[in-house]
């Protein structure tokens, strides 16, 4: 960042807006997209690479592959990669615009974020790279600058596809860059797969939960040394009121052996989630924190053919709460605005006094309302019978959902619609 | 459009790497293009409009992307996409949907005119397209058959939407330098311009596609002006045999001069292309359903009541269709199937074990547990014919392959079936 950045007012077509940083070979604008009409990030990439005479050719064309592929990773909590371009004197990826800078903030001792926080968040990352690993897509630039705060405990990875690059390019830089994050593997430069995430994602929450990097060193030849064959100070002597569960889960993220470490992000997800759910869960509370939320989900057969994307829709569309005994949760002759998909407990559907059905965790009451084409009025009463959570979705929300959601949620009412006509022809022809 | 000199080509548009020129205009160029990013082919029509030199300049650019971001709206089978739009300093292009087969101006020779029946699908097809067009609020102005493009046998896709305003004068150029023969008699006289400017240009393609001669010939534009604005033309029937007289006064009422006895609606002048291709021996020559007919009989069924016209061309073009004999059996008890049937007319009867379970008339759909249940892949009943039926087949295989919107529509379209059904059986249940 030595000498300052060369004023543009446009990248490409996109006219800037602002700078939003700079780094050693690369700045970010925000720019306009006159033809969609939105905000969007530029990031305009100068690598001594792309300059190389008989190799630059090369790398421009892998530049623009990797760009591609990421941008197929359609996810929540993954930035959206819109276009690359990669011309003779100016290289860059155009992405979605997130309005909240970057995990960096969040990395000193006097702005810790709550521990319950660091957790959610890690999930949420843990989630979407598992996602990005199953379309084949290693990250290996794991680090708070490459997670961007979109608000509340959401976050959005980004850099996917600077893969290549970065790596090549950070070690050429090595000297000067740090390896803070690196796992020990890349700093040995061996093959990498999925756990090298799975380290850098240990370091990232180290020191989102602590506001120091595990290993302090004067030099890189140190840290590398560190990295390599020391293990870092426990979280909890540096911020006692870390949980040992929590504690557990980082060291466990950043062993320096791969047979000690996570072997997949399903691993290192279940056992965030569960941390969340002994440590911090409180059945007393209403509140429902989204990682617990996505669990839930995730156990239920009603969203079994559900991918992690649509489940984070679901569990961002829907409002959740627990019912005690006795509560009477929809009234014969209301109107009705929304459905219900029970996520624990029992309820009992009836009509005039009369039982109609018992339904159980994963059934859903209600659906008439987002079904039936004319208005939609309750066709029954629904109790709770034992103490219960509700996850209750707004027809308006489904209607706002993205198409593959909705179609989702049509192929799960369908089945349900099939099993019921079946059971009632049944029913009529044995009478 | 001359041959292009290959020392002109430039290496690149903005992002884009040319591969080779399709075509040029006076201040227009036309190039294949590579999109490195989403990996495609592309056209890029770049244009030097006089009015980005002058000092109108930052308003025409404002004005060029709006008009190409907007067009960039229309999803449609038959209307090329528009994927980008770039205005530089002294020019700007527009990145559009590839299409490979050329335009319709080959087909306007009075030796390589396409048959009649081909020629109405054809134009219903793009009345279809702009009624289409017109719902979102964009009218063409600029209908003629280079920017109508062939894709297929009787495929079309309509180019050049939206960019009237931008790119117009340039085009008009292109034709003759400077020829109104497509232009309306109110877009002559520069009066306001609604849908029914299109429907007339719509009727002058038709007029020359049918008889290969423009309806009004002249040897300057004062001439030609005088005729658009004053003189009827001979009926396309005067020059080609075999042209059915409705077809002729289909042309003759899409060419009005009077706007108010001219067709008022698109789909006023779909409803007479469909009527005449059914009413006349154009459709009888063969057992194949036109496509025209096929949109038309979806249309009118309550089951795609809620499918946009891009839709039902979804359902067109991934459907088969076929004439049935009374007593023949369409589905047999027992047999896997992965397609459901609609049918469009005549009866079919439900059976199991020989005992009969339902009659079927128009508009109902039967064999769909193929599609609502992924165990259900054996046809519980058979079902045959009781007279002559017309039936359509959708197979679950391909109905994956269309648009996510399309399957929605399919799936709401089944839920309020599945609905009534049970509605229908927990009444029964009930009153028992």
């Amino acid at each position: 960042m030595s000498e300052t950045p060369p004023s543009r007012d446009r990248v490409g077509k996109y006219p800037v807006i602002k700078l939003l940083g700079s780094g050693a070979s690369s700045e970010v604008f925000l720019c306009n997209d006159p033809f969609n009409g939105r905000d969007v990030a530029v990031k305009v990439v100068s690598t001594e690479l792309f300059e190389d005479p008989s190799q630059g050719k090369l790398f421009k064309k892998l530049f623009v592959n990797e760009a591609s592929l990421a941008g197929k990773l359609q996810h929540p909590h993954i930035v959206q990669i819109y276009d690359a371009v990669a011309e003779e004197r100016l290289n860059y990826i155009v992405m979605e615009y997130v309005d909240g800078g970057t995990l960096e903030r969040f990395c000193t001792p006097d702005h810790l974020l709550p521990i319950e926080q660091v957790v959610e968040m890690t999930f949420k990352c843990s989630r979407a790279l598992e996602f990005a690993h199953r379309k084949g897509i290693t990250h290996r630039d794991i680090k708070p600058a490459n997670i961007l705060h979109a608000g509340g405990s959401d976050v959005k990875v980004t850099d996917f596809g600077a893969a290549l690059i970065a790596t090549a390019e950070t070690t050429q830089i090595a000297a000067i860059g740090s390896p803070a994050y690196m796992s020990p593997q890349q700093v040995k430069e061996h093959p990498l797969d999925h756990r090298t995430d799975i380290y850098s994602m240990g370091v990232v929450m180290y020191h989102l939960l602590t506001g120091r990097l595990p290993f302090q060193a004067s030099n890189n030849f140190s840290l590398i040394y560190q990295i390599t064959n020391l293990d870092p100070p426990p979280p909890v002597s540096i911020r006692p009121e870390i949980p040992a569960r929590v504690e557990s889960i980082v060291m466990r993220a950043m062993a320096r052996e791969h047979d000690d470490r996570y072997p997949d992000w399903g691993a290192f997800s279940l056992d965030l989630a569960e941390a969340f759910r002994s440590v911090y869960y409180d059945p007393e509370q209403t509140g429902f924190a989204d990682t617990n939320k996505f669990e839930t989900l995730r156990t239920l057969s009603f969203f079994e053919n559900f991918t992690d994307a649509e489940l984070w829709e679901v569990a961002n569309m829907s409002s959740w709460r627990s019912a005690s005994a006795g509560e009477v949760l929809m009234k014969e002759g209301e109107p009705g605005t929304s459905f219900c998909i029970l996520a624990a407990g029992e309820v009992k559907v009836t009509k005039k006094g009369k039982l109609l059905n018992l339904l159980r965790k994963g059934e859903a009451f209600g659906e008439m309302a987002y079904l039936a084409k004319s208005a939609p009025v309750r066709v029954a009463d629904v109790t709770v019978m034992g103490d219960a959570k509700i996850i209750s979705v707004p027809t308006a929300n489904l209607e706002q959902a993205s198409a593959s959601c909705r179609h989702k949620f049509d192929r799960a009412f369908m089945e349900i619609l099939v099993e019921r006509l079946t059971m009632a022809n049944i029913r009529l022809s044995g009478v | 459009m001359s041959e292009p000199a290959s020392d002109s080509l430039p290496e690149r548009i903005g992002k884009y790497p040319v591969l080779r020129k399709l075509g040029e205009g006076a201040t227009s160029e036309v190039y294949l293009c590579h999109d490195p990013f989403n990996d495609r082919e592309v056209a890029v029509k770049r244009s030097f409009p006089e009015a980005l030199r002058t000092g109108a300049g930052s308003i025409y650019r404002k004005l060029f992307l709006a008009e190409a971001s907007l067009a960039g709206k229309l999803s449609h089978p038959h209307i090329v996409a528009i994927y980008d739009a770039v205005v530089e300093e002294d020019s700007g292009y527009i990145v559009m949907e590839y299409v490979a087969g050329g335009t319709l101006e080959s087909r306007t020779a009075a030796d390589q005119l396409l048959p009649i029946d081909k020629i109405v699908e054809i134009i219903f097809k793009c009345t279809r397209a702009l009624a289409y067009a017109n719902q979102l609020g964009i009218t063409h102005r600029d209908i003629k058959p280079a920017n109508i493009l062939l894709s297929g046998a009787a495929d079309i896709k309509i180019s050049d939407f939206g960019l009237a305003l931008s790119t117009g004068t340039d085009a008009t150029q292109v034709t003759g330098i400077g020829s109104p023969a497509y232009m309306s008699p109110e877009q002559i006289r520069e009066q306001p311009l609604t849908q029914q400017t299109d429907i007339y240009s719509l009727g002058v393609v038709m007029y020359q596609l049918l008889t290969g001669h423009l309806p009004y010939q002249a040897s300057n534009n004062f001439s030609m002006i005088y005729q658009i604005t004053t003189t009827d033309p001979a009926p396309p029937s005067s020059l080609r045999e075999g042209i059915p007289m409705s077809v002729d006064r289909i042309v003759r009422k899409a060419m009005q001069k009077d706007q108010a006895r001219r067709y008022q609606t698109w789909e006023d002048f779909a409803k007479d292309l469909a009527e005449a291709f059914r009413a006349e021996s154009l459709a009888k020559k063969t057992e194949e359903f036109a496509d025209s007919e096929k949109f038309n009989a979806l249309r009118a069924m309550a089951f795609f009541r809620r499918f946009s016209d891009p839709e039902i061309w979804e359902v067109v073009a991934i459907s088969r269709w076929e004439k049935v004999a009374g007593g023949a059996v369409l589905m047999r008890e027992g047999e896997a199937g992965d397609y459901f049937c609609l049918l469009i007319s005549g009866e079919v009867k439900v059976a199991k074990n020989k005992k009969l379970l339902n009659v079927l008339g128009a508009g109902e759909c039967f064999g769909e547990m193929a599609y609502l249940s992924d165990s259900a892949k054996v046809r519980g009943a058979t079902v045959s014919a009781n007279r002559e039926s017309r039936v359509v087949r959708i197979g679950v295989g391909e109905l994956v392959n269309t648009t996510e919107s399309c399957q929605l529509k399919f799936e709401r379209a089944f839920i309020g079936i599945l609905v009534e059904r049970l509605n229908l059986a927990n009444t029964r249940l009930t009153s028992a």
